[in-house]
């Protein structure tokens, strides 16, 4: 039974479920046999505050521009640095404000040396226009592809579509993370394990995997209260109306669902967690490894860069950010999972292609989306869209993808449609519930550079 | 209401017109004559449901504010602006008053019955110039009936009195109705519920509440963590006054305090929470909410009073290092650069000169206080500004100063940077400087921005010099505006039932379009009927959370059988479906078992103290959180500032965790108790024998022992309630699947205990290590042995276990 006829059967033996209101036990049974096993692991990576584009992808150099100012102040054009078949980045700083070397040096050269290393997988798509300012609005619609308020980001369409029934299906650690609309529950899992163990055995007392251990009740008795507790809870959810109600006990219901297989994470989570982004993506990592997780976000802020030291400020942030990148195919290939890894990595929008009177740098609409496919589905090694010199998005050929006046301006919402069609969502349920609003469809993946 | 005759003479003045939209079916009144022959609608709901569309879709993209026909002498607002509704049919109600050959110009403008510079927007004879046409007969003849908005709930099932003060008193102030108030409310019905919620929010609890809501939204818990008094150091020089160990030491003394690192403490947290202790303040005094804004003082505790220098000026009653009085800071150079004039006072206005506020939303040289405005507007004008930007952006192209000229820009900057000016004489830390010294090396003149809207709100301006002290002008400009109600209404309804506010949805091509704009509707109906009692009641805010209470928002159990898709659709916000936040948890716990979910074998004879509760901070120091306070959803306002509000799977295993270790540490205790001083297993009376929960085994030599069985089952229909808020008689349902749980696990239970004990399956008669009563909870004293629960030889402590855990992890129990 998909989940058309359940909602067909539903009224017409007058269970009257409204939309996405769907009813527990019944429900499960179709979104297991909906689970692909392996479906890969999406992550979206997220810098708030507004990413410089003209620090990473679309790169001008210290040369005054056809706008009448300077883009950027640190780098001449031929210090542009390249990755693949034709990816472009800003290059690292070599010296700090003071003119003193910058120790060390890695961390400010997280983005280029990323995509060097990993340019086989990475799709960058620079000359988005974001069609906003708002830093709100911006993460919404690079997450979701959808302007509107509310709007369920991709990862959570993607865990609704493959794997709703995980406990941990959605892990958030910020960036945008509504999930409104596709009844996946959004998980904070935080960076520690010791508390975990007593929320992994909850009948046992002293909380350890040993299985000689006391229990609140006896095995078959804790079976049985959720049992009934389940019983209780299906008749309470066939006999509730009111929508709001309704879905909070659904919400309930799918929350409950594999809990008990909470405890297989313990065994991935590596012994060194790291912290911040990396942290973030050992979690992820386990969590996916463990079978608990579809989809997650990671993020760091810092890019709101409108005072002085912008661009230091922009380097040092983005590391930070894709060193959890890095994390994540790191521990890809010690798990076994690199080539079930989509990574997509954005922002709420670029900034301005001259500095303020400040020396910063304000909002800007045009950004960019870079894509990692660990499974080599997508093309890897492309630079697509394009910039004009004052880092403003350029129009495209919707087929060759080639910058054409007459064409079409590249917005997220083509980005995210790609992304859904790549992710094989495009025709789930979830997905046409939470439609995307394009004229053409953009192929990424076809277009040649 | 004007009476029939009236109206129709007046209908007659216009009946071309009304028959016109007549003919539309969408006008008129009901009357005798036969202009009229639909429902009567009022103005405001028939251009809700008719004309809001035609505004937006034909006018609003040139007659805004920004828009290029701004000075047309008709603009419209943005639907994410609050009270939209309003404001735009006082513009249609201008407009349309103007006339051309006895037509209004709302119809003969966008027709190009006249010129007009946007060409022919509407077809005369249209459906949406049939709309217009009927907003223009309403408003010309000022017909106006009484909006009808109860109809919008019709098909609700809403709680009774008794449930509705049980469910308000476990959100308000954390714990359950008394047997008094319940008593109360069985006689004196909704009446009395409104009394008591009067009494019950005067409970310190319920100030807790409300500062949770506007905590939630200010962050300015923040500082707890983050060095508070390090942001008002430079200003104040005693602001870390417990480093002379004189003073520490009094105050460890008079206070009663263990050591000097909670002189520390209290410093700290009370200069982080004063923004909250003021909405506290006004709250409890019953003052017009307004003064959250508008207060010509501030508040200090013991400690922060210190930091502050005003600790002469203020007596404390002491024994409360948490306690808050109101103050004036000194007059004085802020700024400390000696240059500025001296000034009588420090121009107070409420939050917005508390300097956490301002610490917590600072500003940069170029962000010039526009991210302070934006909350400003968020916070007490009821807009999230950013909302009116929702529409696709165009590209700014480089205009030299776009936020001013770039209509993409200025659509939220038009309004934001008058309210920025308004912050001018704050910098960017948060310290009054007005002789705007922190901009000598900004601007040419080192006055405020001159390519920036000028400082004011509207269309007030702000002068120069008042804009010294711009922040109070700034709150008496809204203090009495329909934004600043919305706005408390907004926050307190979030922060009692978790759920954003619904805005109008804007994509009209959707096709869910209808269903969510009347949901939109009927919750801003009820918000604004809440807004217009909280004006009559001079603006105290407990009136909004009363109406609330008392609205289908809260109180909407169910729909009726065979209600319409359409109508549910439309009920879709209506009805609680409250996760409780861990620290709501937590009060629930402990007002049912009156020991809270926390580290067992606790030591300790005040819960203030020594006990760490799991989902909440523990003691006075609000700095800590809960072992699973966050897993729980919870914010700690320094890592984590957003609430959960849906289970997840992690939520989900922490709420199971507390049903075992509380079933586990309460059911015996209870049962250990003397049948006077127990919270859950009274004494059952049957067939005129009284019984022990404890002592009911439901079946002897295999056959059911009927008395037992009806103890045992009176005993569940009683936890139903007290757990769970249920009233169920005995027969019920619920209360046969729970006796079933019951019967089950005691044959389970009796049966292994028969089992040799070397036997995999083999339970023994004590209880599980771990639940066995040996200690008092409070004070870890070791009980007297016949106090002591070890054994549970008939295995129906146990059995109650079970039924507890179930009862505990139960949807109605973790939901509210």
């Amino acid at each position: 039974m998909d989940r058309r006829d359940f909602i067909k059967l539903c009224s017409l033996t007058g269970l009257g479920v409204a939309s996405s209101q769907l009813t527990g036990s019944v429900v499960n049974e179709v979104k297991a046999q909906d689970a692909d096993p392996n479906a890969p692991l999406f992550v979206i990576v997220g810098g708030s505050g507004g990413p410089d584009h003209m620090m990473l992808s679309a790169p001008v150099g210290n040369v005054t521009n056809s706008g009448g100012f300077v883009p950027n102040r640190d780098f001449a054009p031929g210090d542009i640095q390249t990755a693949g078949q034709n990816i472009i980045f800003a290059p690292p700083a070599t010296i700090d404000a003071n003119g003193q070397p910058i120790t060390p040096v890695e961390q400010y050269t997280g983005y280029g040396q990323l995509l060097v290393d990993y340019a086989s997988l990475a799709t960058v798509i620079v000359g988005i226009d974001g069609q906003t300012n708002g830093h709100d609005t911006g993460r919404r619609v690079s997450s979701s592809g959808i302007l509107a308020q509310n709007s369920p980001s991709l990862a959570a369409v993607y865990a609704a579509a493959v794997a709703q029934t995980k406990p941990l299906s959605f892990i958030t650690n910020g960036y945008y993370d509504e999930s409104q609309g596709t009844d996946v529950a959004k998980t904070r899992l935080g960076n520690g394990v010791g508390s975990l163990n007593r929320l992994i055995f909850p009948n046992k007392i002293n909380a350890v995997a040993d299985d000689d251990v006391p229990r609140f009740h006896t095995e078959e008795t804790f079976a049985r209260i959720m049992e009934t507790r389940q019983a209780r809870l299906d008749k309470m959810i066939a006999n509730q109306r009111l929508p709001q109600l309704k879905d909070s006990m659904n919400l309930l219901y799918t929350a409950r669902l594999g809990m008990t297989d909470l405890r297989r994470i313990v065994d991935f989570i590596p012994d060194d967690l790291g912290n911040g982004t990396v942290a973030q993506a050992n979690m992820i990592a386990a969590a996916y490894a463990a079978g608990l997780c579809q989809s997650a976000t990671i993020s760091r802020g810092g890019f709101d860069t409108h005072g002085a030291g912008t661009d230091d400020t922009q380097r040092g942030n983005m590391a930070q950010l894709v060193a959890g990148i890095r994390q994540l195919f790191v521990r890809a290939e010690e798990l076994n999972f690199a080539d079930r890894l989509v990574v997509m990595l954005v922002g709420d929008f670029g900034r301005t292609p001259k500095y303020n009177s400040g020396n910063g740098k304000d909002h800007y609409p045009t950004t960019q989306t870079v894509i990692f496919d660990g499974r080599g589905r997508i093309p890897g090694g492309r630079q697509l869209g394009a910039t004009d010199d004052t880092g403003r998005y350029r129009k495209v050929d919707p087929v060759s993808l080639q910058p054409s006046d007459s064409g079409v301006a590249i917005h997220h919402s083509h980005v995210h449609a790609w992304m859904r069609r790549e992710l094989g969502i495009e025709d789930a349920e979830v997905a046409r519930l939470n439609p995307l609003r394009n004229e053409e469809y953009l192929d990424f993946t076809a277009a040649t550079v | 209401m004007m009476s029939r005759s009236k109206k129709g003479l007046r209908f007659a003045a216009v009946s071309t017109v009304a028959l016109l939209a007549a003919g539309a079916g969408s006008s008129g009144c009901n009357s005798d004559e036969s202009v009229a022959t639909v429902e009567c609608e009022s103005i405001r709901s028939y251009y809700a449901n008719q004309v809001h569309a035609v505004i937006v879709n034909r006018c609003s993209a040139c007659h805004n504010g920004q828009g290029v026909a701004a000075n047309s002498g008709f603009t419209v607002v943005n639907p994410a602006e609050a009270g939209f509704i309003e404001k735009n049919i006082e513009s249609l109600r201008n407009v349309a008053s103007l006339e051309a050959d006895g037509e209004s110009l709302l119809l003969l403008k966008p027709t190009e019955g006249m010129p007009h510079e946007g060409g022919k927007v509407l077809e005369v004879g249209s459906d949406d110039y049939k709309r217009l046409l009927g907003m223009v007969v309403r408003l010309k003849n000022e017909q106006e009936c009484e909006p009808n908005d109860a109809d919008v709930f019709t098909g609700t099932v809403l709680l009774g009195p008794e449930a509705t003060i049980r469910k308000a008193a476990i959100i308000l102030v954390g714990r359950l109705p008394t047997e008094t108030e319940l008593e109360r409310v069985r006689e004196g019905g909704f009446p009395a519920v409104e009394t008591i919620l009067d009494e019950m929010m005067t409970e310190e609890k319920f100030f807790d509440f409300v500062k949770s809501a506007y905590g939630d939204m200010f962050q300015t818990d923040f500082y707890i963590r983050n060095d508070a008094q390090g942001r008002i150091a430079d200003v104040y020089a005693n602001a870390e006054w417990y480093m002379n160990d004189t003073e520490a030491k009094a105050m460890v003394e008079r206070y009663g305090l263990s050591s000097y690192e909670e002189v520390e403490m209290f410093t700290t947290q009370s200069i982080a929470r004063e923004p909250l202790e003021l909405i506290e303040w006004v709250v409890k005094n019953d003052l017009p909410f307004s003064e959250i804004i508008t207060a010509n003082y501030m508040m200090f505790s013991p400690f922060s009073a210190k930091s502050y220098g005003v600790a002469d000026q203020l007596e404390f009653e002491g024994g409360d290092p948490m306690e808050f009085l109101p103050a004036q800071l000194p007059s004085g150079d802020y700024y400390g650069d000696g240059d500025t004039p001296d000034y009588e006072y420090f121009p107070h206005a409420g939050v917005l000169t508390s300097p956490m506020f301002l610490s917590r939303w600072p500003s940069t040289p170029t962000n010039r206080n526009r991210a302070r405005a934006r909350v400003f507007i968020d916070f007490f004008m009821g807009t999230d500004i950013l909302k009116t930007a929702e529409q696709p952006l165009d590209q700014p192209q480089d205009a030299q100063n776009p936020t001013r000229d770039n209509p993409s820009c200025t659509v939220c900057h038009a309004k934001v940077d008058p309210i920025a000016g308004a912050f001018q004489a704050w910098d960017d830390d948060g310290i009054w400087d007005p002789g705007l010294t922190y901009l000598e090396n900004e601007t040419p003149d080192g006055g405020w921005y001159a390519e920036m809207f000028p400082p004011g709100i509207g269309d007030a301006r702000l002068d120069n010099q008042t804009a010294k002290q711009g922040l109070p002008w700034l709150a008496a400009q809204v203090a009495g505006t329909d934004g600043f109600r919305t706005s408390v209404v907004y926050a307190l309804y979030e922060g009692l039932t978790g759920r954003e506010v619904l805005t109008p949805p804007t994509d009209f091509n959707d096709e869910g379009y209808q269903a969510q704009f009347d949901s939109f509707l009927a919750q801003a109906n009820t918000f604004r009927a809440v807004s217009e009692k909280f004006k009559e009641n001079d603006l105290n805010a407990k009136t909004v959370v009363k109406e609330l209470v008392m609205s289908p928002y809260f109180r909407a159990v169910n729909a009726v059988e065979g209600i319409s898709p359409d109508d549910l659709t439309r009920l879709g916000e209506v009805g609680l479906a409250k996760l409780l936040t861990p620290e709501q948890l937590h009060d629930k716990i402990l007002a049912i078992f009156g020991v809270p979910w926390a580290d067992s074998q606790a030591n300790s004879s005040d819960l203030g103290n020594d006990i760490n509760p799991y989902l909440k901070y523990r003691g006075q120091d609000l700095g800590t959180t809960g072992t699973f306070q966050l897993f729980y959803g919870g914010v700690d306002f320094n890592n984590v500032s957003a609430r959960i509000h849906d289970p997840n799977g992690l939520m989900a295993a922490v709420a199971e965790r507390m049903a075992n270790e509380m079933s586990c540490l309460a059911v015996p205790a209870d049962l250990a108790r003397a049948p006077e001083s127990r919270r859950l297993f009274d004494i059952v009376t049957i067939d005129g024998q009284e019984y022990d929960p404890v002592n009911l085994a439901p079946e002897s030599g295999g056959l059911a022992v009927p008395g037992a069985v009806a103890g045992i089952k009176q005993t569940i229909a009683d936890l139903h309630n007290k757990v769970l808020g249920e009233q169920l008689s005995v027969d019920d349902p619920e209360v046969e699947r729970t006796y079933q749980l019951f019967l089950e696990t005691w044959r389970e239970g009796t049966t292994k205990m028969e089992l040799e004990p070397d036997d995999a399956d083999f339970v023994g008669s004590a209880l599980p290590d771990g639940c066995r009563v040996t200690r008092d909870y409070w004070t870890g004293q070791e009980l007297d042995e016949e106090l002591q629960v070890i054994d549970d030889e008939n295995y129906t402590i146990r059995s109650w276990m079970a039924v507890m855990t179930y009862l505990l992890s139960d949807y109605r129990f973790l939901y509210e």
